[in-house]
């Protein structure tokens, strides 16, 4: 199955959206590093969508904390959005509720 | 209440009896001219038919009329009515003695089996109650509830924290992937870098060649121009060296750099389902203890209010045994009325068969009886007990 990842960026720059496969595993580190790293830009806001995700391993949950890390740690700036039950359960249970904003 | 056996063929010779007596009598009477006896037997059953007549006021005949008649009645009869009143007091010991028997048993068993029930309570009790944990005098390693619950919740609290270290490392392992790529770039511009000082290391040398050829051509001016131009020449040489033992170790590096990355990669793509899983199962086991603990409490309470439920019922179904205790006191009546009855019999035969010489004697002697036995039946009248059924009244528990 083809991982689909796109990283755009609205008109102001202020906001920065990644789109994550239905597997977020280590193969997926590269393009999604290289969806927010681009300087350090304080103030910007790192949406990560998981509209598609049923799995995420180990690795996955690493990069999202070195997102966080990149974003100086802090939560009002991360957001995970469209998380299924199950995500949302694994995000949970691994402590990312007190690191990012989950909806 | 006293009924004859085929009481209606005796009920009829009673009836007549006293009436053939007055026939008798009056037989006697004309043929002997004495008529004290006859009319003192016939007062006398009058008198008796009058106090049988008011104690069975059911029964269809009465002797009440007697009391107008003279009559000689024959001793046979007396002893019928004597014998005929025997049974009914044997009856009557009897059931009492039935009856009470029986009260005892019931009264035996339901307490026995109260016993019982309230003991199993008690066990039942007693169980929920260790199970529970609540209270003091446990061992230290006896299972119950509380000391599960927690157990239940440092055990979640570890894996918490074990989740969340394990989360940390992943992300370390991350970290160190970077950190060793990045090392893998910086190599690759090294071994670029020594590329470069080889070719200037050949480039070195080709000019050393040159200069040597011009240091000849010029003959004796050029002499020490040519010395120069060989040690030139010779630390263009070193450098080649050099850089080849560089490009060397350039390469062990990055093969060494290639097997972290590796290892890096292997060990960072870890599924951690099952640990999470175990994470939520015993989150949700731990509030399931929780909810049992309060579940015994709700049970522990129910426990005593049936034990209080078994203790009411207990007394009130012995209270319903106190019927044996009218039942006997109705009996014994009946008893004492049937005694009377037959004392009053054997005295008529008695004053029947002694024989009385003159009517005053008679009639006083008849007078006294009649007071007696209207004596008699008024003080038992008074005697009733006033309880007639079981409910009727509080009874008090032994």
């Amino acid at each position: 199955m083809a991982t689909i990842q796109q990283s755009k960026q609205d008109a102001s720059a202020a906001e920065v959206t990644i789109a994550l496969p239905e597997q977020f595993t280590f193969h997926d580190h590269r393009r999604f590093r290289a969806g927010y790293f681009n300087g350090k830009a304080s103030g910007v806001h790192y949406v990560v969508d998981f509209g598609k995700t049923r799995f995420i391993d180990s690795a996955g949950l690493g990069m999202l904390l070195q997102l966080i890390e990149y974003a100086q740690s802090d939560r009002q700036r991360v957001h995970f959005v469209n998380c299924a039950p199950d995500i949302r359960q694994t995000l949970a249970v691994a402590g990312f509720e007190e690191a990012a904003t989950i909806a | 209440m006293i009924s004859f056996e085929g009481s209606k063929h005796k009920a009829t010779i009673l009836a007549w009896a006293p009436l053939a007596a007055v026939l008798c009598c009056l037989l006697f009477q004309i043929l002997l001219g004495g008529r004290t006896s006859g009319f003192f037997v016939g007062i006398l059953l009058c008198a008796l038919g009058f106090w049988v007549g008011n104690r069975r006021s059911d029964e269809q005949f009465s002797l009440a009329p007697l009391f107008r008649k003279r009559a000689n009645v024959p001793a046979e009869l007396l002893d019928i009515v004597d014998s005929r009143l025997v049974e009914p007091g044997r009856n009557l010991e009897q059931v009492r003695g039935i009856i009470s028997d029986a009260a005892e048993q019931l009264t035996t068993s339901f307490m026995e089996l109260s016993g019982l029930i309230q003991s199993q309570q008690e066990s039942l009790r007693q169980m929920l109650q260790d199970m529970k944990g609540d209270s003091g005098d446990l061992r230290s390693d006896s299972v119950t509830v509380r000391s599960l619950a927690n157990e239940m919740a440092d055990t979640a609290e570890i894996l918490g924290r074990f989740v969340r270290m394990v989360v940390g490392i992943s992300k370390q392992s991350m970290d160190v992937y970077y950190c060793v790529e990045d090392i893998s770039e910086r190599l690759k511009g090294v071994s670029r870098l020594v590329g470069d000082v080889k070719s200037i290391a050949y480039q070195t040398t080709i000019l050393a060649l040159n200069a040597a050829i011009e240091a000849a051509r010029a003959g004796e001016a050029g002499v020490c121009f040519q010395v120069v131009a060989g040690e030139v020449r010779a630390l263009a040489e070193r450098s080649k060296l050099v850089s080849e033992q560089i490009t060397e170790q350039v390469q062990q590096a990055s093969k060494a750099v290639e097997s972290a990355q590796t290892f890096t990669e292997r060990n960072a793509s870890q599924d951690l389902s099952v640990l999470l899983t175990s994470k939520v199962r015993i989150d949700s086991l731990g509030s399931g203890i929780v909810s049992l603990d309060e579940t015994l409490r709700g049970k522990l309470d129910s426990v005593s209010d049936i034990s209080k439920q078994i203790a009411a019922r207990t007394s009130l179904s012995v209270q319903g045994l106190q019927f044996e205790d009218i039942v006997r006191q109705i009996l014994e009546r009946s008893q004492k009325d049937l005694v009377g009855l037959q004392s009053m019999v054997r005295s008529v035969r008695e004053k029947a068969e002694s024989g009385v010489t003159s009517d005053s004697e008679t009639t006083s002697d008849l007078a006294a009886l009649a007071q007696t036995l209207i004596a008699d039946q008024e003080a038992n009248a008074q005697h009733k007990p006033a309880q007639e059924t079981v409910t009727a009244g509080e009874v008090e528990l032994f």
